[in-house]
């Protein structure tokens, strides 16, 4: 592999028990590796998997079980749970409750914050076009400061039922969600700023934004499929 | 002396606090300064880091007459390297949480010198036991000088230790110091007071690159005397 | 702006997130070769040029990884690239430019253990940066790193007839110099957003 190719490049005198030993080397730590991998893999994703659905609970807490999906180019498309989600596709989790009913769809969105990338989860009520939940999956902001738009009870307070609703054509939202200054907040679609985190609040408010106007009408599009939740793999593991 | 075969509880000291790697010989800033902005952080840094530090002590000193000299270092990296891997995937399966806290610092344990220097100047040429006591030590020396950072950022910076509060609402943490400059000022000071509590002989010779400087000559391992 | 686009990529490597100054990446080199500002200026050029070399490597071994299936063996393959790379940029610039080698030789092979050129790679790795996104980042990267050091240098310069109580002098005058210039750093951040 890459590592036995390259390495003997850099010493070139005695030849083979040189390369003999690197690539002894390479092999042994290869061997390691893959066996750790395989070892620890259905842990990390037990606990990938555990991770996610405690998030989806604390939002949803009726939520039952999981559906796993995913937005290409070319539309949406059922996925297992194990699976990764294809490059460029989006993933998205449907939550459904003990009678089959959804509770929920789940996406992410990612843009730039104060400090560097910042990755949110947001829940979508469909049937009214509401987000209904937002949590931040990674963040570098500011502690104490930045990190309040995850801590703060008031902040959060803004995501239990913010207006998504679709234009009458179905393409794009009907109003821009942004964020305003703290306590201007007029319309449903508006999000109440945080003093002291001015930029992080703006920057939750536009990448949410961004990715609304991208996942909802793909998701009202595809409502029934979500619904019945057939072409998703739903798997009823761990809960 | 080297080929006394013995666990020697003096090599673990010398790395723990007389030639602690950080405090007296510049080793490893870069994981200490950038991931000990909580105790948690900071442990978890420290025991990845001593694990790697071990096994790949041990395996070095099984192996070291097996290695021949012109490909010693790229053979320790790539040892190095998937000790690394493993501890990487370890920790993702022991907690996610703070896997994910630590981010591609785990990952670039390969490059903190503490670990080749330790490989270069004494696994390669002691005995199994001697290394491991040694590699012990030093990585006992890095966790505690992170753990000092740690605590001293976390308990200032957040009026927090582990994550419990420790003082009254109405203490205004100095929220600077879990700042990235902050993690500057924390490791001036502990460098301070190390130098207060047992002096440095001033050395000019510390720090990272002297592994490169000088690769054939004995490094590390008994340079600093106190 | 897009954080993906371009210019956003440049300046956030380059003052918003420096990598010595925020993600503090290559201390060693900023507290070992900043002592003079012709060496910090050499440094920081032999850096930036392995950067942009291992960079472009990195982005192509991971797309060989990706495809072979085989992500778990980057941090392998990202270290032994990058000490090839080394290797073989030593060996070109000694060929093609012993005016260049002169100035940059001594530097190169201590770049091989420099944090800051395995956490380019891994870090563009794991934004899922394209390959010009790779080039911009590593250049940005590469400068910003450059820029710590030389800012350094300068105040480490000054600083040498100042009156200093003996117990600071050193490692620990620097560190705290170091936290005040990140400190005015953060200044930078919201740039571009």
């Amino acid at each position: 592999m890459a590592e036995a190719m390259a390495s003997p490049q850099t010493e070139k005198t005695p030849a083979r028990k040189l390369i003999r030993t690197l690539t002894l080397t390479a092999a042994l730590s290869g061997l390691l590796i893959v066996l750790v991998y395989q070892l620890t893999l259905p842990i990390i994703r037990r606990n990938q998997a555990a991770a996610l659905k405690k998030t989806i609970l604390r939002m949803r807490p009726d939520t039952q079980r999981i559906g796993y999906f995913q937005l290409t180019p070319a539309g949406l498309t059922a996925r297992r749970e194990r699976q990764e989600t294809q490059k460029q596709a989006r993933p998205l989790y449907v939550g459904y409750n003990e009678k089959d009913e959804l509770t929920g769809v789940w996406a992410e969105a990612s843009g730039i914050g104060y400090q560097d990338r910042l990755k949110l989860l947001f829940a979508i009520d469909p049937r009214r076009q509401l987000i209904i939940g937002m949590a931040v999956l990674e963040s570098k902001e500011t502690p104490g400061l930045g990190d309040r738009i995850e801590k703060d009870p008031q902040f959060q307070a803004n995501f239990t039922a913010l207006d998504a609703r679709l234009n009458r054509q179905g393409t794009e939202l009907e109003h821009e969600i942004h964020t305003v200054k703290k306590g201007r907040k007029q319309h449903p679609w508006e999000i109440d700023g945080i003093t002291g985190a001015t930029i992080s609040a703006k920057a939750v408010g536009r990448i949410l934004n961004q990715a609304a106007q991208l996942t909802l009408p793909l998701v009202v599009k595809h409502l029934e499929r979500l619904e019945t939740g057939e072409t998703g793999d739903t798997e009823n593991s761990e809960f | 002396m080297n080929d006394q075969p013995d666990f020697d509880m003096n090599l673990f000291l010398k790395g723990l606090w007389r030639e602690n790697p950080v405090f007296v010989q510049l080793l490893g800033m870069c994981p200490l300064l950038a991931v000990s902005n909580t105790v948690i952080n900071a442990l978890a840094m420290g025991l990845a880091t001593s694990f790697v530090l071990v096994m790949s002590a041990a395996l070095i000193s099984l192996l070291r007459n097996r290695i021949p000299k012109e490909v010693r270092i790229a053979t320790f990296i790539l040892i190095i390297a998937s000790f690394v891997t493993c501890a990487e995937l370890l920790l993702q399966a022991i907690s996610l949480e703070t896997h994910r806290a630590l981010g591609p610092f785990v990952s670039l344990i390969v490059v903190n010198c503490i670990i080749l220097g330790q490989a270069e100047s004494f696994a390669s040429k002691n005995g199994l036991l001697r290394s491991v006591a040694d590699a012990l030590g030093r990585g006992a020396g890095f966790t505690f000088a992170i753990f000092c950072m740690g605590g001293l950022r976390e308990v200032i910076g957040s009026g927090s230790f582990m994550g419990q509060a420790l003082f009254g609402a109405q203490y205004q943490p100095w929220v600077i110091l879990i700042l990235p400059g902050g993690g500057f000022f924390a490791l001036g000071l502990l460098l301070l007071i190390y130098n207060r509590i047992s002096p440095v002989s001033r050395s000019p010779q510390r720090g990272c690159h002297l592994l490169q400087e000088l690769p054939d000559k004995k490094f590390g391992a008994g340079k600093v005397k106190t | 702006m897009n954080s993906d686009s371009l210019g956003y990529i440049f300046i956030n490597a380059l003052l918003i997130n420096n990598f010595v100054l925020a993600y503090f990446l290559g201390i060693c080199p900023f507290l070992g070769v900043s002592a003079k500002l012709s060496t910090a200026w050499r440094m920081g050029a032999a850096v930036s040029f392995v950067m942009l070399v291992s960079s472009a490597a990195a982005y192509g071994i991971y797309q060989l990884l990706l495809a072979i299936d085989a992500t778990y063996l980057k941090l392998v393959a990202y270290v032994v690239v990058i000490a090839a790379c080394v290797q073989l940029v030593e060996m070109f610039v000694k060929k093609t430019s012993p005016a260049l080698f002169q100035a940059l030789g001594i530097f190169l092979p201590l770049i091989t253990t420099n944090c800051a050129i395995l956490g380019l790679a891994l870090f563009q790795t794991s934004r899922d940066y394209n390959f010009w996104q790779s080039l911009v980042f590593a250049l940005g990267a590469g400068g910003g790193f450059t820029l710590a050091l030389v800012i350094m240098a300068g105040l480490r310069h000054e600083l040498r007839l100042a009156q200093i109580p003996n117990l600071v002098e050193g490692t620990a005058l620097t560190l705290m110099l170091a936290g005040i210039l990140s400190m005015s750093f953060m200044g930078f951040a919201g740039l571009g957003g």
